[in-house]
């Protein structure tokens, strides 16, 4: 039990410098580049996020007394700073009764200072440290296709993959349970495509999981995401889809057991996003495909599906109520396993570039296995300062 | 942890140029700041966030045309008329109020750069004021009554639809100044571009606003009042003919006609008696207008898709 409460503790801490938000994306009728310099959302905002969203449209109240001096995070044009901070509190017990494996914690969840320089139009050049080590680092050239509308972009360096929603809880089943938790990133390249509504995004990555390593082996990790967003009157919906290849081969130790199962699987997701006035509704599902090929235990497949779906309300300006559900069937060839969440909380912003965050979360698993995982109930209370 | 030191000693050493800033540097950088990730650093609407954003495009600055004014249409506005739609923003759209952010010296050193990238502001052209109401009359029941006559007599049902939800015949085929379709109000949302006030709309009715369709009504008494008592027969004759409109809406129309005072009995009048007659019949239709976006139906309240406004600070209505 040490041992698990060990492994829930530095899930917990890691960092998540690729948190987005897909509601306010969802809501506004626009992607996650409206407001991030990343076009895939996450991490450092950008001039409109930092300056024009973040302290007029999202926060119930902008206190000029307490920010009478204009906002300047930039040194100037072509350079400027960012930073994330989140330290919660969590409470979370396994039920039925209190084990040594409780956490009862104040946590630095993230802190997280970025730097960006923009040395000629078009050109963006990323950096992203977060305390615990994590990083993220890349090139992006964006330019025109010849329309407003139709535009593109490039991106090299070690960051997060895109696929699925982004949402700003790495914790939840959809993410980094198919291997996009917040070690997961990696090195490669990613093209975007803005066509209108739809945007494209196909990458190339190592494929060699969290590590930050050589890769030593010819294969890689193809990942792609497609989204449409259509604005219909009052009305926002949110189609995508996406997927992660990666047929790297099973990586063995010497003695022929399986090292590393994160580079050898295929994941293929739709998520889906509605939104009308104050309601707004996320979800995505997610299956996963674990192949341990040749040369191992030959000819087994192993599939498992996961899901999140997630309803907030915006009850005045800056305060949204959430409610989420979370779904894992880790094999689905067997009938064992099956683990439910529901959670139910809020989120508010009440001053700009501050956030406060609570969330209840039970768990209504029914596995066995992963029991002693699932089993946990938990209240966090976060507070999250950001720039 | 050594690559964070270094970061922040370059933060901290490069910040420091900004506390240097002179006076007549903040327009500029309030507005490089705040302004021209939408607008763009030359004022062409043209900046980097202008394509990622839900509603019309952002205002080019360099045109010289301005929707929202005190002005007579195609004139330019006044200083208090950008400081007006700087501080309010324009509600239903991107921009947003600055009001409780920037003071009101700030917003003037805004308003002074955005005047700079129109050469028409630099050739000293007056435009004519059109004198804002010194008194709001109280709306009543009749008065609102009265206010749904001259909507429909005015034609405003043609783009805005009988019922105000925007969803009028002609709808579909306006246009703007560029060419580009363009959607008329659905004036049951609340949400009024130049502010929702009765002066606000008031304004916005004696101003029109240009680059769009809707012209300035209350600019000329000539545009609804003396011709209304004139020519009452042609003046409501294409109305009641019209097919959007119910018989319901007939019936009050003529006898909304038939209580007008004859044409030979409002020439007796003195002028000023007129354009009170006049002014009564305008301030019915803002009164109207006002009421239409009170209605919001229950649902559309209980879904949030009435104007959502801070609890205090920067958006509260001035």
């Amino acid at each position: 039990m040490r041992f698990k409460g060990l492994v829930l503790a530095v899930a917990l801490v890691s960092t998540d410098p690729a948190l987005a938000t897909p509601l306010f994306a969802l809501r506004e009728g626009t992607t996650c580049k409206a407001c991030h310099v990343n076009p895939s959302g996450g991490g450092m905002r950008n001039r409109y996020g930092r300056y024009v969203y973040g302290p007029t449209q999202l926060p119930a109240a902008y206190p000029r007394a307490l920010m009478s001096r204009p906002l300047d995070a930039d040194i100037s044009e072509s350079f400027g700073f960012g930073a994330d901070a989140r330290t919660a509190y969590i409470d979370q017990r396994s039920a039925p009764k209190e084990s040594d494996s409780d956490i009862h914690s104040l946590i630095a969840m993230q802190a997280d200072l970025y730097v960006a320089a923009r040395p000629f139009h078009g050109l963006t050049l990323y950096y992203d440290q977060g305390i615990y080590g994590s990083f993220e680092a890349m090139a992006m050239y964006e330019f025109s296709l010849g329309s407003p509308a139709f535009s593109a972009y490039i991106k090299v360096g070690h960051y997060m993959p895109s696929y699925g929603l982004r949402m700003p809880n790495h914790r939840i089943f959809t993410r980094e349970e198919i291997g996009f938790g917040p070690r997961d990133k990696d090195t490669g390249i990613e093209v975007g495509v803005t066509l209108g509504p739809v945007l494209v995004q196909l990458g190339l990555v190592n494929g060699t999981g969290p590590e930050f390593k050589l890769d030593d082996n010819m294969a890689k990790g193809f990942v792609g995401r497609a989204e449409f967003l259509a604005r219909l009157g009052d009305f926002r919906l949110m189609l995508g889809g996406s997927f992660y290849y990666n047929t790297a081969g099973a990586k063995t130790s010497s003695s022929g057991q399986v090292v590393d199962t994160r580079s050898w699987q295929t994941r293929v997701g739709a998520h889906v996003g509605a939104a009308l006035g104050r309601f707004a509704y996320l979800a995505e599902g997610d299956v996963r495909m674990i192949s341990l090929g040749e040369g191992n235990v030959s000819g087994v497949k192993e599939y498992s599906f996961r899901s999140y779906q997630e309803l907030a309300v915006l009850l005045f300006r800056g305060l949204d109520l959430t409610a989420s559900y979370e779904f894992r069937e880790p094999d689905l060839d067997l009938e064992s396993g099956r683990a439910h969440r529901i959670a139910i909380g809020f989120e508010f912003y009440p001053i700009p570039f501050t956030e406060i965050k609570f969330l209840y979360r039970r768990s209504l698993g029914s596995g066995t296995a992963e029991k002693a995982i699932d089993g946990f109930n938990e209240v966090i209370a976060m507070i999250h300062l950001f720039y | 942890m050594k690559t964070m030191g270094t970061l922040i000693t370059l933060i901290y050493v490069g910040l420091a140029p900004l506390s240097a800033s002179h006076a007549s540097e903040v327009g500029p950088r309030l507005y490089n700041l705040y302004c021209a990730t939408c607008h763009g650093t030359r004022g062409d609407g043209l900046g980097e966030s202008a394509r990622l954003l839900a509603g019309p495009s952002p205002q080019d600055f360099t045109r010289g045309v301005y929707k929202f004014r005190s002005t007579l249409s195609g004139g330019l506005p006044t200083d208090a008329d950008l400081m007006r739609t700087v501080r309010r923003g324009i509600p239903g759209t991107s921009m947003p109020a600055w009001a409780g952010i920037l003071d009101d010296t700030q917003v003037a050193a805004v308003v002074a750069h955005i005047k700079g990238f129109s050469p028409r502001f630099a050739t000293r052209e007056t435009s004519e004021v059109i004198a804002s109401p010194k008194t709001v009359p109280e709306p009543t029941v009749a008065s609102i009554e009265r206010g749904r006559n001259v909507f429909l007599l005015m034609k405003c049902f043609l783009c805005h639809g009988t019922r105000g939800a925007g969803d009028g015949p002609d709808a579909p085929a306006l246009k703007d100044a560029r060419g580009l379709r363009i959607d008329p109000r659905d004036l049951r949302r609340g949400e009024f571009k130049g502010g929702g006030a009765a002066r606000d709309i008031f304004r916005t009715l004696a101003t029109g606003i240009d680059g769009t369709p809707m012209v300035a009504y209350f600019a000329n008494p000539e545009v609804l009042g003396r011709p209304l008592v004139r020519l009452r027969k042609a003046f409501s004759k294409d109305v009641l003919s019209h097919r959007a409109l119910n018989d319901q809406d007939r019936r009050r129309i003529e006898k909304f006609m038939a209580d007008l005072p004859s044409a030979s009995k409002f020439d007796d009048m003195e002028e000023k008696q007129q354009e009170a007659l006049v002014r009564g019949w305008q301030w019915d239709l803002v009164h109207y207008i006002r009421d239409l976006a009170g209605r919001g139906s229950w649902w559309r309240r209980f879904l949030g898709l009435t104007p959502s406004r801070p609890l205090f600070g920067a958006g509260k209505e001035e």
